[in-house]
């Protein structure tokens, strides 16, 4: 009996060394710090659903969903303190109007372009009609840096989602290298059930962008309800989720081929069904890609007790 | 992963499935880093069911699994707490190292619905 309680409690002294070294690695990373808190008054944004985009300073840029001066959501930057241990600064660069001019930004992070100009979605505000609702359709947006330090920002609505077509983006956008825009919408398109779109610039500095819907979803086998932005990967082949849809109903990954000749239609692979369970549902992120080509991403749902997972 | 030939079919990997006490519903993709480690958030799930940062380490060799760690749980607290809840987004690594990411509610900023404080935050996940 003895030696059996000894070798109980030596293996418990082993289990507590274990947690402890497993303490021991989670304080290793474990360093979290509140940065800033979004206040209530004061005109200040609340509520951020997006990621945030760091330039070369350290400076991070973000949105927020509601607050701002009209209520509508923001855009903010938080700047590092001059010196270690000071406190961060936050900045609302800009107030979304609503109908006017976007309101409500959702998913996704801002994202830079070379010249140094931000773009984003917002997932309401503009144009409003039959298909979107009095909220609006959705807005794409750019915000140039100011000329000189202290300066405004500039915000410019790039695209304005209409009635009867692509609708709703809430995954924010990404940029190819010539300084094209892509995203999804959740909503619209053909059938209704969201679109991937591309927004070319105009030669001309005053010309509008113009769109092109790579892909509507048809729903079903085919996908529906794309939540996220897409990723650009090797032969500017684009790769992203649906939310729904797909083979099973649980949603799906995604990949579009460009067409080789101008003019060709884009060509769509559901690289993956989603069929609940193990398996996972419901992505609701875009996805990465790393070297090798393989992609990554999670899923809401699914998983052991409906809690989602990391996929390749 | 790609398929090994062209045109043939894609495979999925589980890398993990998530429960409710460890961390839930990861809404956003993960960030990788240079040693193939991913970072991510889950908006529910740990210990106080606030949601969590976690890293996903792969196996040292192919097919192996990988390894789950939890680096943060967000706890929040109520009025004048400076911690946030409930991560949607996902994370962005800033040219310090650091993990940079949101909390939609939490936070010392004075909001208040029927059950939490704050307006949300931006913190920092230090190396």
């Amino acid at each position: 009996m003895r030696s059996a309680n000894s070798l109980f409690l030596s293996g418990r002294f082993l289990l507590a060394l274990f947690t402890l070294i497993l303490n021991g690695r989670l304080l290793a990373w474990s360093q979290e710090s509140a940065l800033y808190s979004f206040r209530l008054s004061g005109g200040d944004g609340n509520a951020p659903l997006d990621g945030l985009v760091v330039d070369q300073f350290g400076n991070l840029y973000g949105t927020t969903s509601a607050g701002g001066a009209n209520f509508e959501g923001t855009v903010f930057e938080l700047s590092p303190p001059a010196t270690q241990g000071g406190h961060w600064t936050e900045t609302v660069l800009f107030s979304f109007g609503g109908i006017s001019d976007g309101a409500a930004p959702s998913f996704g992070s801002l994202v830079f372009d070379q010249a140094g100009n931000l773009y984003g979605t917002t997932s309401v505000g503009g144009l409003t009609g039959e298909g979107c609702s009095s909220a609006g359709c959705g807005t794409v947006f750019e915000l140039s840096p100011p000329a000189s330090q202290g300066g405004s920002w500039t915000h410019t609505v790039i695209y304005e989602f209409s009635p009867g077509g692509a609708s709703y983006p809430i995954g924010g956008v990404v940029l190819d290298s010539a300084g094209n825009v892509y995203g999804t919408t959740s909503s619209g398109g053909t059938a209704g059930w969201g679109t991937v779109f591309e927004l070319k610039p105009l030669s001309a500095a005053a010309a509008p962008w113009t769109e092109q819907v790579l892909h509507s979803f048809a729903g079903g086998a085919d996908g529906a309800a794309p939540q996220a932005s897409v990723t650009i990967g090797t032969k500017n082949k684009i790769y992203g989720t649906t939310q729904e849809g797909g083979s099973a109903g649980f949603g799906t990954v995604f990949e579009l081929i460009p067409p080789s000749g101008s003019g060709g239609a884009w060509k769509k692979i559901v690289l993956h069904n989603f069929v609940g369970g193990k398996d996972g549902a419901y992505p609701d992120g875009s996805v990465i890609l790393d070297s090798a080509g393989n992609v990554y991403g999670t899923t809401v749902g699914g998983g052991q007790q409906a809690s989602g997972l990391c996929s390749s | 992963m790609p398929p090994s030939a062209q045109g043939g079919p894609w495979r999925e990997v589980v890398l993990y499935a998530f429960q409710a006490d460890i961390g839930a519903n990861p809404y956003d993709a993960p960030v990788l880093d240079h040693s193939g480690n991913l970072y991510g958030t889950t908006y529910q799930g740990g210990s106080f069911n606030r949601g969590i940062v976690f890293r996903l380490a792969p196996p040292a060799e192919s097919g192996g699994v990988w390894t789950f760690t939890t680096l943060h749980e967000f706890v929040g607290g109520g009025d004048g707490v400076d911690e946030g809840i409930f991560p949607l987004a996902g994370l962005t690594s800033g040219p310090d190292g650091s993990l940079y990411g949101t909390t939609w509610e939490g936070g010392s900023g004075g909001c208040q619905n029927d059950i939490y404080y704050g307006c949300g935050t931006v913190f920092r996940i230090a190396p």
